[in-house]
């Protein structure tokens, strides 16, 4: 028991520096949070209070009732679903061929893939623009869901590769030794253990659309059809920008994300394989 | 149930390796049958082409009269146990043993009545609802074992089975599994590198190196009359001594060793014997088994003992004859020491030739 007092000081350093962490991330959020409760004329106080003597939720009520807000709410949903549905269903399956078949072009594909990682989203815009203008796909939800797909993919697909080789193939021969064809081995046995893997797939994918700003501002170009954060934007005009709306909106946008990954964080467990084999 | 037949078996890997080479094989209706050999010696390739989880590279496998060759895994109807077990970790035990029935959408009534019956057999009964991993590395072969039985399918591979489980288990269900085929009857092919295994287990062993067959017989004939000095050496532990030297005048010598190979011939057997000995460089094989240090064997030669390990039911002793390290089994009760000097003998006939060339069994009339 000698070392009691020294792993305490370890726990409390320990402590000290999460909180550290949390107060530096969740200040922001707590910020935003006030100005998005304060009345339109004390927007720029330096009131310490967060929530405001004078609270109010005018910005809310304006962001339903005079803003397309949930317009853009159902835009952004809709291109964020189909993005992790379509991701999800590519590297599911495109992840599981890499893994378990050995097929020509193989590894130059993994290399090609992985290449696609060294140039940043920025650089692709110009050439991507390009394609999808001539598929006459501009200011069209599809366009979107193309542009996000391709760039969220390739990362998708060496995470569902790399854990598709993290379960052992032997329990896809008892399978196909118990009458599963491929595809019934894939779908019965492989993609069930995989689900962690399917999962940080789908929360990479959603968030790759919800959040993405500089492909959207390209691609779309009216306000109706604007995802979220072209909207949060569009308060920030020339002359003035609406502060308390944008910061209402901010709060709005990132429940969803907290939902969804309160939701599948259960999921995120290691050790789902342990227990079928003994290596 | 079916007999299996392998005929001119091969498997070629695209590196050009021949791990299976020419397996011809007959397993009857109900047998049991063990392949037996080092680690690379093609038999789990070969028991893998069984279960169509290998392309076969040339040659035919044959259940019952059915070519199975181009057919998937599951079309077989061959159950399999793998040594590391392969259960389904997303599933219950229920659930994995049930599984291989309900892809051949067999009738709810029926899987529920064959698991039963299978969890009865192995004692299951209190894990059905389980998952694998709280299960024991025991009980996890016994589901293995479970999965496969309730298919009833024509014929069981088992995958070295048991090389997972800590000895004491291994013992266990190696009698488990023998009263298991003594209940079902099941065609069976059985790969292990485990010889006790093989002896205990086997109808009849097969003993494989390097993707071929070197003998296939019962347990007892593969110990007492091994094709070849490989088999010889193989089966049976401690392993059998091999001492290089010549025979001349029924008298085998090597380096200043000497041992009488045929009797005075006072024995009307041994006389027979003299005359058909070969003469010139041989291999004298003998089991430490054969070992005795009581006098009234021929005399082998007088040894430095190196090594003395006491089991209590057995002593082990380890020492060298004209430059060939050497185990003798002693009895239990015996006190010797290391560096103790004993007198060896070698009971008439209990001794094995080997052709220097070929390594084939020489002499020893097959009795």
């Amino acid at each position: 028991m000698a070392e009691a007092p020294k792993s305490r000081w370890i726990a409390a350093t320990r402590h000290a520096v999460l909180m550290l962490f949390v107060l530096i991330s969740v200040y922001p959020v707590i910020n935003v949070f006030s100005v998005s409760l304060r009345p339109g004329n004390r927007l720029r106080s330096t009131d310490l209070a967060v929530i405001p003597a004078d609270w109010t939720l005018d910005s809310y009520q304006k962001l339903f009732t005079e803003q397309p807000f949930l317009q853009w709410l159902g835009n952004s949903l809709l291109v964020s679903l189909a993005v992790t549905v379509l991701g999800v269903g590519l590297a599911a399956t495109g992840g599981y061929a890499l893994s378990r078949y050995r097929f020509v072009g193989r590894k130059a594909s993994m290399l090609a893939i992985l290449t696609t990682q060294m140039f940043p989203a920025t650089m692709l815009l110009l050439p991507l623009y390009v394609m999808i203008a001539y598929l006459h796909l501009v200011n069209t939800f599809l366009g979107l869901l193309i542009f996000y797909t391709a760039t969220a993919l390739p990362f998708c697909l060496w995470q569902m590769k790399g854990f598709y080789d993290t379960i052992p193939i032997s329990l896809e021969e008892a399978a196909r030794m118990d009458g599963c064809s491929r595809w019934q081995t894939f779908v019965r046995v492989s993609l069930p253990l995989a689900v962690p893997g399917l999962v940080i797939t789908a929360l990479f994918s959603f968030m790759t659309a919800w959040s993405e700003y500089i492909v959207a501002a390209q691609v779309l170009q009216e306000r109706d059809m604007f995802t979220l954060p072209l909207g949060l934007k569009s308060f920030q005009a020339s002359m003035s920008t609406e502060w308390g709306l944008y910061a209402a909106a901010s709060i709005l946008v990132s429940i969803p994300v907290v939902i969804v990954f309160m939701l599948l964080s259960r999921y995120l467990v290691s050790g789902l394989n342990m227990g079928g084999v003994k290596e | 149930m079916a007999q299996i037949r392998l005929s001119n078996l091969c498997k070629r890997f695209e590196n050009g390796f021949v791990a299976v080479d020419q397996v011809n094989l007959e397993i009857a209706d109900g047998e049991f049958l063990v392949l037996v050999g080092p680690s690379g010696c093609g038999k789990s390739t070969t028991l893998r082409m069984i279960a169509g989880l290998e392309e076969v590279s040339s040659g035919d496998i044959f259940v019952g009269d059915q070519r199975i060759n181009d057919l998937e895994p599951g079309a077989r109807d061959i159950a399999m146990v793998f040594q590391n077990y392969a259960l389904y970790p997303h599933m219950t035990v229920r659930e994995n043993m049930s599984f291989g029935l309900r892809m051949r959408k067999t009738p709810k009534a029926e899987i529920e009545k064959r698991v039963a019956a299978a969890t009865q057999i192995l004692s299951l009964e209190s894990l059905l609802d389980r998952r694998p991993r709280q299960l024991s590395g025991g009980q996890r072969q016994r589901v293995a074992v479970g999965r496969a039985i309730v298919r009833q399918p024509k014929a069981f591979l088992f995958d070295e089975p048991l090389s997972n489980l800590d000895a004491k288990l291994r013992v266990q269900m190696r009698t488990e599994l023998a009263r298991l085929h003594h209940q079902l009857r099941t065609t069976t092919v059985y790969v292990t590198h485990d010889q006790v295994e093989a002896m205990t287990l086997g109808d009849r062993i097969v003993v494989m190196k390097d993707g071929v067959i070197q003998q296939i017989d019962t347990p007892l004939n593969v110990y007492q009359f091994p094709a070849n000095r490989f088999v010889a050496g193989f089966i049976g532990s401690p392993a059998m001594n091999f001492i290089d030297g010549e025979i001349s005048a029924g008298v085998f010598h090597a380096a200043e060793m000497r041992y009488p190979l045929s009797q005075p011939a006072s024995k009307a057997g041994t006389l027979e014997q003299a005359r058909t000995l070969p003469t010139g460089p041989v291999t004298l094989g003998f089991r430490p088994e054969s070992l005795t240090t009581q006098d009234n064997a021929p005399r082998l030669a007088e040894v430095r003992l190196e090594v003395v390990e006491q089991m209590g039911h057995e002593t082990i002793a380890y020492f060298s004859l004209a430059g060939n390290s050497m185990v003798a089994r002693l009895s239990g009760k015996s006190t010797a020491q290391p560096a103790d000097r004993i007198t060896l003998h070698l009971p008439v006939g209990d001794w094995h030739l080997f052709a220097r060339e070929t390594n084939r069994h020489g002499q020893q009339p097959r009795l």
